[in-house]
């Protein structure tokens, strides 16, 4: 057989990524399943844990990047939700009485970002306000944790929730009618 | 270019030209202006995009009032300039695609027409830019919805490019403004790739054919419109866009989904996939008389072929070769749905027991009759539609870790092998001449080693064997069988593309 060559040659392609995807996903599992193993020998407080959780997620963020739909809107609101967790797992696991605060900070920190770029990317702003819209969630869901000591206030968690609080009211009143088509659009079964 | 630079050019059209012409020029631009939703980059590409075109006619001799003709920014109509917020749900063979996809692999087959003369790519543009309004539901990206993926409009700019890539290979569908299909061109070829998320053969296959009109239509050959070329003037009509598999009415049958495992053919998969294609070109009489000769179909004939070949290929001396015929449910109701509308069986020898050619054409004819009939495949449709809706509270991503894996051993490790044959392709009489053949390539899902496909147009028949590994014993088997049975057969293909 000696076909005509009808196709071009193309360009060379490169494996680097798929190559460095796949050696990190070994050293990712040894790394993990060492540092549990190793854990449970010296006993102690769990801190495997936290080590098992920024594995998972450096790999959820780096190396398993989405397939469908992405967008820098969509990475940061995973990663403020990873980022979230973490705080909290090393606040309960590891060193406790500090996270309550922190937590809120972080999320009213992204939430004010992503509200300043979602007005200034007018043209594209209808594909991020499902991902400014979780993390408005987020950050009403995290109150009860943040405030759980109620009616002693910790003030910093408090005028932090409330920040966080307006400028998801703002949204859900300038894009309700957005909201409620996206909605309708993404429960559909 | 900025817009200076367009104004700039626009100015060294009219320099020369007459008083009337001058105006005419400044009117045609002015038109392609509109307010609309369409991001300024996008209206960039598209000025830039028809001053090219525009640039082409009058270099080639072709007065201001033609090219203008030709070039009608009405045949736009509001599409670019539009904001939509149109939305479709997958259609329930498309559903699986993107649950079941992974990093580097993506389910995409290549519609191809060689024509005669060297395509021109500015041409090219412009019909594509005119025949992408006629089918909207191509024009979307896909998105994550929370039980299910969904198609949302997205009415960019298209861009055709000139192919520099093996074929296939994965679109990038996450960000916003990137379709799930691509044109693009090389010397006499002009090629369509989709993710089939959007459509299959058939549906590809029109959107191809009104391309080409369009394409044939600037080049001055104008010709009429017919049942699978669409007029893009007109509407879209819902019939185009509708999911006939939620109209399939019957009973289901869990046994018409499920088949055994299948052997695979020998040969290390490639890293890059797929590693080659080689197109065997038939004269569409002799292979007729051949089959018939055996007592059979052209696909039943190639299917035999394609088993004895296998058994060639395969280390296991016994035990179940599959071999998937996609079956177009079209052919039972006429429908004229654009979106997916197949269903496939298994055409399916035990590799110790392949019998002489006779026997083994009679045979898959045989199976070609009573497995792919209508009965059966809507069964199978009624099925799908069954486990579809058992999973549909099942948020996406729950489903899709789990689709994943069963898509490996309930999709691809059921069949060995692939023929898709998309039949024969009709073109009105004034563009015959000008087309030389056309191509169909499907690609090869994992661990299967190879698929094939066919399809026939002004006496020549193209098969196609598609490989995902270095091992070529397939081809040349096949090569060999076909050449014993006095075929002459043309082979063009590509380099191999990785070991």
């Amino acid at each position: 057989m000696d076909p005509k060559i009808v196709y071009p040659i193309p360009k060379n392609q490169s494996f680097f990524y798929r190559t460095l995807r796949n050696v990190m996903r070994i050293v990712f599992i040894v790394a993990a399943v060492s540092c549990v193993i190793v854990n449970l020998c010296v006993k102690g407080k769990p801190w495997s844990i936290i080590v098992v959780w920024s594995l998972w997620m450096t790999w959820n963020l780096v190396f398993s990047l989405r397939l469908v739909e992405f967008s820098i809107f969509s990475h940061a609101v995973r990663v403020s939700l990873y980022s979230v967790v973490l705080l909290w797992l090393i606040d309960y696991f590891l060193a406790p009485g500090w996270a309550q605060t922190v937590i809120p900070i972080v999320v009213f920190a992204f939430l004010l970002v992503l509200f300043i770029l979602f007005y200034a990317m007018y043209d594209t702003r209808d594909r991020h306000l499902v991902s400014i819209m979780v993390l408005g969630i987020v950050s009403v869901a995290i109150a009860p944790y943040s405030l759980h000591e109620w009616p002693i206030t910790n003030w910093i968690a408090f005028a932090f929730q409330v920040a966080s609080l307006v400028l998801f009211v703002v949204l859900l009143i300038i894009n309700w009618k957005d909201i409620v088509r996206k909605l309708r659009i993404l429960f559909r079964r | 270019m900025n817009r200076k630079e367009f104004e700039l050019h626009v100015q060294k059209l009219k320099g020369g030209r007459s008083k009337e012409d001058a105006s005419k020029i400044a009117a045609f631009f002015a038109a392609l202006d509109r307010k609309g939703s369409l991001p300024s980059s996008q209206y960039n590409m598209l000025r830039e995009q028809f001053l090219e075109a525009f640039e082409y006619y009058l270099d080639h001799g072709l007065d201001v009032s033609e090219t203008i003709g030709r070039l009608s920014a009405e045949r736009l109509g509001d599409f670019f300039y539009d904001k939509s917020d149109a939305f479709y749900t997958l259609d329930n063979a498309a559903i699986v695609y993107p649950l079941g996809m992974k990093f580097g692999t993506m389910p995409m087959f290549r519609l191809s027409a060689t024509l005669k003369e060297d395509v021109i790519p500015c041409l090219l543009q412009i019909a594509l830019d005119f025949t992408v309004r006629r089918f909207p539901i191509f024009s979307t990206v896909v998105k994550t919805g929370f039980f299910w993926h969904y198609l949302e409009s997205a009415h960019y700019v298209p861009a055709v490019e000139e192919e520099s890539e093996i074929p296939c290979k994965p679109i990038s569908i996450l960000m916003r403004s990137t379709r799930s299909f691509r044109v693009i061109y090389f010397k006499k070829r002009i090629s369509i790739e989709f993710f089939h998320v959007l459509t299959d053969g058939s549906g590809g296959l029109v959107f191809l054919k009104t391309l080409l009109r369009e394409y044939f239509r600037l080049l001055g050959i104008d010709s009429p419109v017919q049942e699978d070329i669409l007029d893009i003037t007109e509407a879209p009509k819902e019939e185009e866009m509708v999911n006939e598999f939620e109209r399939a009415q019957g009973e289901d049958d869990l046994n018409t989904f499920f088949d055994k495992p299948s052997l695979q053919m020998d040969g290390r998969l490639t890293a890059v996939n797929p590693s080659g294609v080689l197109h065997y070109e038939m004269d569409t009489a002799k292979l007729k008389e051949i089959s018939h000769k055996y007592g059979g179909t052209i696909t039943a004939y190639l299917l035999a072929v394609m088993f004895e070949a296998t058994v060639r290929c395969v280390k296991a001396s016994k035990g179940i070769f599959n071999i998937q015929v996609p079956v177009n449910m079209r052919k039972f109701n006429g429908s004229k749905t654009l979106r997916n509308y197949s269903m496939y069986f298994s055409a399916s020898m035990d590799v110790s027991e392949i019998p002489d050619r006779i026997s083994l054409v009679k045979e898959m004819d045989r199976q070609l009759k009573e497995k792919g009939s209508f009965e059966i495949m809507n069964h199978m449709m009624m099925t799908t539609g069954r486990l579809i809706r058992s999973v549909s509270w099942v948020p996406v991503f729950l489903k899709a870790p789990v689709v994943q894996v069963a898509y490996g051993y309930l999709g691809n490790g059921i069949i060995g092998n692939t023929l898709s044959n998309l039949g024969v392709v009709k073109m009105p009489e004034e563009l015959r001449g000008h087309i030389d053949h056309f191509d169909f390539v499907l690609i090869p899902g994992r661990p299967n080693r190879a698929t094939c496909s066919l399809i026939s147009y002004e006496g020549k028949t193209r098969f196609t064997v598609i490989s995902a590994t270095s091992d070529k014993r397939i081809e040349q088997e096949m090569y060999n069988r076909l050449t014993e049975d006095g075929l002459k057969v043309n082979l063009e293909g590509s380099i191999g593309y990785g070991s």
